[in-house]
This record gives C-alpha cells, structure tokens and sequence, in this order.
C-alpha cells in the first residue's frame, strides 16, 4: 500500500538519524552516510535494522561483502565525514520535538508507531489531498 | 390462714422472680441479634471492599477491610459488656466467637492481600505482555516500509525513497537500535 503511494509520487520515505544510544548510535549513522558515498546507503540500512554488530570492524566487513571500496569507506569512517550532517539531523529531529526513536512523521504530523495504523493515516490524508485537488 | 398467705407470698415472690429470669433471659436474646448484625456489617463492607477492589481500587479497600476489621472487634465487647449475671454463659460463647470471627476476618484479609498480589502479578505480566507485542510491530512497521520502498526498485536517493515532490512525506526517526 506504501509502494502504491510512493510510486505513483503521493508519498516518498525518508529516514532522519536520532542518536540516543552513543558511540553505537554514532557509528552506525556514518557508517551508512559512508556506505551512501558508494551507493549502498539501503544496504547498511538493512543490515543495521537486522542485526546488533555496530563495531567499527562489523561495518568496514559488511562493506567488503557488498564489495565497496573498503579503503574509502574505512577513511570515510576514521574521519568523521558525515558527522555534520548526522548531527545536524539529529538537532534538528530534537528541534521539531522528535527524541524518541523509532519516531514516524506524516508531514506536519505525528505518525503512528503500528504499521496498520500508520497505513491508515498515509490513506486518509491521501484521500484528503485527492479531495482538494 | 397467715401460713397460707405466707405461701402464697412465697409462690408470687417465686413468680416474679421467675418473671425478672424470663425478663432477663428474653432480654438478652433479643441481644444477640444485634451483636450478629454487628458482626454482619463488617463481613458486609468487607464484600463490598472485595468489590470495589475488583473495580482496581487497592489501596483504598484495605483501609476499608481493615477499617471493618477493627469495627468488628470493638463491637462485640460493647454487646457483651450489656448483658446481666445469667449472660455470663453467652458471653463466654460469645468470647470464643469473637476469637474465631477476628480469625476468619484475617483470613478474608489474607485471602483478599493473596488475590491482590495475584491480580497485581497478572496485570504486571499482561503489561509486559503489551510491551512485546508493540515491539513486534513496531519491528514490523520499519520491516515493511524499508523493504517496500528499497527492494520494489523505488527511487532511492541516500535516505529518501520515492519522488522528491512528493506531497506525502512520510519521515522515521531511528537509530537502528
């Protein structure tokens, strides 16, 4: 039903880092921004959500089997590249008054946590903007 | 004559003295309903506290059962403390009673502190019970919408699927843990 709704341009999905967890949290956001650089951001997504190694070396290793360039990523990494914009999206999360997580946003509204219900509010402001338009 | 009115003296004292026993006795059989009532009402309100305890109201029902407990015991002395010389024997009854109905009182306490425990373990477990299963859908909930988005060949750009201009924005804030 989501599918529905994003490929016909009704409704697109983002994903905004909170760190509540620390160093783990950290780690795991830029490893995702680094594994983004080499196209493979949905990959380290997934592979977060499906697992609990948020080691350094866990993320340079799951890099090597999506055959990144493992270097890149490890510099990447190291360096901190993608801290400005991971902490910018968690200021900004903490801003708009979004401190837990996982946190589900539907435009300027809070969006629910349980996936029939969720699905139920996308539908009904669909319909809405259908309505108006 | 003197001997036969002396006699018959003795036959009217004797009858009115008989009467004042009867009196006595009638007395305090109508008491005894009384310290049964009294006995009742606690038993009544310790019902109702089982009730209203049943509604969640925990802590204001054990002041109430023991609150009753202790109306309980105060009322039977005062019951007993009115009765005359030939109750004595009804009071030593009513002595072992009152021993007995204060045990089944604390009983009922003990029974009733054992059924709140019980029900407070079973409201703890139902919560942790929720708990999981809101977990479970919220894994479910991330579950469905990445593995829609991201494996139906959607657009796909770093953190985004689908059209930028997208007048729906649905936006999950998460750290993967």
């Amino acid at each position: 039903m989501i599918d529905e709704l994003i490929r016909t341009g009704v409704a697109r999905f983002e994903y905004s880092h909170i760190i509540n967890h620390g160093p783990p949290s950290m780690l795991a956001a830029l490893s995702t921004e680094c594994g983004g650089d080499q196209g493979a951001w949905w990959d380290f997504h997934d592979h977060y959500m499906s697992q609990w190694d948020f080691s350094r070396e866990g993320a340079i290793a799951f890099a090597a089997s999506l055959s990144l360039d493992t270097d890149e990523f490890t510099q990447c990494l190291d360096s901190e590249k993608h801290l400005d914009l991971v902490e910018g999206q968690h200021r900004q999360a903490v801003a708009d008054g979004f401190n837990r997580t996982p946190t589900v946003r539907i435009n300027d509204q809070g969006g629910a946590i349980v996936a029939d219900a969720l699905i139920g509010q996308v539908l009904a402001l669909a319909a809405e903007l259908e309505g108006e338009g | 004559m003197l001997a036969r009115m002396g006699r018959a003296g003795v036959v009217l004292a004797g009858a009115a003295v008989s009467a004042v026993l009867l009196l006595a006795a009638c007395s305090s059989d109508s008491e005894e309903p009384q310290q049964s009532t009294a006995a009742q009402v606690p038993e009544q309100q310790q019902e109702q506290s089982a009730t209203a305890y049943a509604a969640g109201q925990s802590e204001s029902v054990e002041q109430q059962s023991v609150a009753a407990a202790d109306e309980a015991q105060a009322s039977q002395p005062e019951a007993t403390q009115s009765g005359d010389a030939q109750q004595g024997r009804e009071e030593r009854g009513d002595e072992e009673r009152v021993p007995a109905q204060s045990e089944d009182g604390e009983a009922e306490d003990a029974e009733q502190v054992a059924a709140q425990a019980g029900d407070e373990e079973a409201e703890a477990e139902e919560v942790s019970g929720q708990d999981e299963v809101e977990d479970v859908e919220e894994e479910a909930m991330v579950g469905m919408i990445i593995e829609s988005g991201h494996r139906a060949g959607l657009f796909a750009n770093r953190n985004m699927v689908g059209d930028p201009n997208a007048p729906i924005v649905i936006t999950e804030y998460s750290d993967f843990l």
